[in-house]
């Protein structure tokens, strides 16, 4: 097992002439909850999109620089095959409209090959549900659609979809962005408790999230790694004017 | 400026205006040591209860908006260490001038002739803890420790004293009682000069 | 001042649904006399409209237009299969892959072959089908039927599979689908409303077109034939020549063919519009 999930090593990413991550370099430790945060524009969610790669979908990007998630160098890696390890959760809820929650959660759990037969896809469904805190409230409609759930539970259900993979690493782009303050919440405890079986690594905006959340923070600004430590350390004694300021809430 | 900064300068304002009080418990508790008079003896103790009594009040209520702050501005980092550092400087102040009161508190026991301002050095001793507590209340308007090395230097001073005095009541069997009050009291303002040490202390923590 | 406001308000709302009434009122006015003329004949006919024969141009009885309807079965079974596919294929590829030369040199050729008049298309299917096979046919009419709506069949179905939220597209493949996989059970299912629309769409260009069957199909109206390397007659195609023809019965003929294909295209529509579920975002 590695100790790092993650390891970036002078990474600059450019999408078109704009230059988006500048020279960055991070270790993400395995098993914890590491909080990238920043404030809007500084790359984050791009940051994200280069662990899984999904960064590819972007017509003219550029990825340079070392990068290795749980022991592969990901340029050097089939996407397709990386993406098993990962799992995402993205700023505005995506279940597949057009399957049930069920469904949902069991394409997640079947192309992974993590299931043989119904009672295998019904038990992860299950575990998936439970793990994000979703169980109680659709085990009796689990052949509903998710558009008769709220924003929140959709969110949660995009968490599910991304668990039943039994993934290694889970990516959150800002996941509580369009969600209401009590499924927020919700969401957090699912996060905190995932740390057992996956590495999350989540983007936020919002210093306070950081800190319920997060063992360990990094500080992206324009691009830059300004700050990277163990969270009581950063929102303690932050080193930099960037940080203060952005955990007052001025930036 | 945000809201944060603005309301944390307000809290800090409101502890140097604490500050003031403490100031002038001090120079009260002083007079005990100095005046002869009776009727401004009696006086002395009624004020000093009067202001140690105000500030406690004055102490549950300032930790009540620290307290309120910190919930409504959710402070992080250095605001966060501020606002931890109010709380228990407030709670030095405090505890400095029940010191006061407990002084005040024998003094008014003593006998007649064997007041405080009877036993000899005290006087001297005082305005060098008084020296002390200033210092580290100055400290408070930049909010750094400066004057640091000052309160360590009269704190163990007052130490060394202390312990003299310790030494002389243990040595011997019987005692005078000039020297025993004077040792209760040393007690006391050793304690003093103890929390204006812990005030600089916890300016220490700010970075 | 408020009342102002109202006013112009009621003024602008009824100016609309004025403007849109005198904009529908002619396709009503279409369908209407369409429907009464055409449905008389048929109803007069009975069943015989579809299995006759066309009448002769002084019999009083109305016959039927029986080959055409089974032409124009034909050639849209021949045609809608392989349009639907090749569009499809087409739009899929350039989704997928937008930059690549080969999508861009089928997002051109689609543009341009929809620019060009469909009886032009029917010139050139009898020159390079027709002439060499020596006879209309029903195939020769397919291709040209294929040629014509290719282009609008790409069209819609890229349309379509472009208006799929790129949400979804990054949903699939953040859990490890592969391309093809998200095209087949993600995109097209979340569409698949769309898709239905686009197929039914090019059924109905399919249906109605008349001038790309000129000199291709070979309007054959003597008897039925299956095969699709005869001549072949299609209902837009016996409308055409039964109108313009001096013989009153032909033209009776005409109008009930013409509400003939009004009516299924209603049917068709409505049927699907219930069949498929929409799919809500």
């Amino acid at each position: 097992m590695n100790l790092l999930a993650v390891e970036m090593k002078n990474v600059n990413v450019y999408i078109g002439n704009r230059h988006i991550l500048k020279d960055v370099t991070l270790k993400i430790p395995s098993n914890t909850v590491f909080v990238i945060m920043g404030p809007s524009g500084s790359g984050k969610t791009t940051l994200l999109r280069v662990i899984n790669r999904l960064i590819d979908l972007i017509e003219d990007a550029r990825v340079e620089g070392y990068v290795k998630v749980l022991g592969f160098d990901i340029m050097k890696s089939d996407p397709y095959e990386l993406r098993k390890y990962i799992g995402m959760v993205f700023q505005i809820p995506n279940p597949f409209p057009h399957l049930t929650i069920y469904e949902n959660i069991a394409i997640a759990a079947k192309i992974n090959g993590v299931a043989k037969d119904k009672k295998e896809l019904d038990n992860i469904v299950r575990w998936a549900l439970e793990k994000a805190m979703l169980w109680d409230e659709v085990r009796n409609r689990l052949h509903d659609y998710p558009h008769q759930l709220s924003g929140g539970q959709r969110q949660r259900l995009c968490l599910a979809r991304a668990l039943a993979m039994k993934p290694k690493l889970l990516l959150l782009d800002e996941p509580t962005a369009n969600i209401d303050p009590v499924n927020a919440r919700k969401l957090e405890e699912a996060i905190v408790s995932l740390k057992d079986e996956v590495t999350v690594i989540m983007v936020t905006h919002s210093p306070y999230q950081a800190a319920r959340v997060a063992d360990y923070v990094a500080v992206l600004y324009d691009g830059k790694v300004v700050e990277q430590g163990p969270a009581q350390q950063l929102f303690l004694r932050p080193s930099t004017e960037i940080t203060q300021k952005l955990l007052r809430g001025e930036m | 400026m945000s809201l944060t900064v603005t309301e944390l300068e307000k809290l800090k304002s409101i502890l140097i205006h604490m500050a003031k009080n403490i100031k002038y418990i001090l120079y009260t508790t002083k007079k005990l040591m100095e005046v002869n008079d009776d009727s401004e003896r009696e006086k002395t103790w009624q004020e000093i209860e009067n202001i140690s009594a105000n500030l406690e009040v004055l102490r549950r209520e300032f930790v009540n908006e620290v307290l309120v702050f910190i919930a409504r501005r959710q402070p992080l980092g250095r605001e966060l260490l501020i606002a931890n550092a109010l709380i228990s400087i407030a709670y030095d102040m405090y505890r400095i001038s029940r010191y006061c009161r407990e002084i005040a508190r024998i003094d008014s026991i003593l006998p007649q002739t064997s007041k405080l301002n009877t036993i000899k050095d005290l006087q001297k001793i005082f305005i060098e803890a008084i020296k002390a507590v200033e210092a580290s209340l100055e400290d408070l308007i930049d909010f750094i420790p400066k004057r640091l090395n000052i309160v360590k230097e009269v704190d163990n001073n007052i130490d060394e004293i202390y312990r003299e005095v310790l030494r002389e009541i243990t040595t011997n069997p019987i005692i005078p009682r000039e020297k025993a009050v004077k040792a209760l009291i040393m007690r006391h303002i050793e304690r003093i000069v103890d929390h204006a040490q812990y005030i600089e202390q916890y300016l220490s923590t700010i970075p | 001042m408020y009342n102002w406001r109202k006013l112009i308000d009621k003024l602008f709302t009824y100016m609309v649904i004025a403007v849109s009434i005198v904009a529908i009122s002619p396709v009503i006015h279409l369908i209407i006399t369409v429907l009464l003329n055409g449905t008389m004949v048929i109803v007069k006919t009975g069943i015989n409209f579809f299995i006759s024969l066309p009448p002769t141009p002084f019999s009083k009885d109305f016959g039927g237009i029986a080959p055409a309807i089974v032409g124009s079965l034909l050639m849209t079974f021949i045609s809608l299969p392989i349009t639907i596919v090749l569009g499809l294929f087409a739009a899929i590829l350039t989704t997928e892959f937008p930059k690549n030369t080969i999508s861009i040199v089928i997002d051109t050729i689609a543009k341009s072959l929809a620019s060009i008049p469909t009886i032009a298309v029917s010139m050139i299917v009898y020159t390079i089908i027709v002439v060499p096979m020596r006879s209309f046919s029903a195939l020769a009419g397919s291709i040209a039927l294929t040629i014509v709506s290719l282009p609008y069949a790409y069209t819609y179905f890229s349309t379509t599979l472009r208006s799929v939220p790129f949400i979804y597209r990054e949903a699939a493949f953040s859990i490890a689908m592969s391309r093809w996989s998200t095209v087949l059970k993600i995109l097209i299912p979340v569409v698949r409303r769309g898709i239905v629309t686009a197929i039914l769409m090019t059924l109905v260009r399919i249906l109605g077109e008349t001038a790309a069957l000129l000199f291709t199909a070979g309007r054959f109206r003597n008897g039925v034939t299956i095969s699709p390397l005869a001549p072949a007659d299609a209902i837009p195609l016996l409308i055409f020549d039964f109108v313009l023809s001096p013989y009153e019965i032909w033209r009776q003929v005409a109008w009930g063919a013409s509400a003939l294909l009004l009516l299924s295209y209603m049917v068709i529509f409505f049927t699907v519009k219930f069949l498929v579920k929409e799919v809500k975002l």
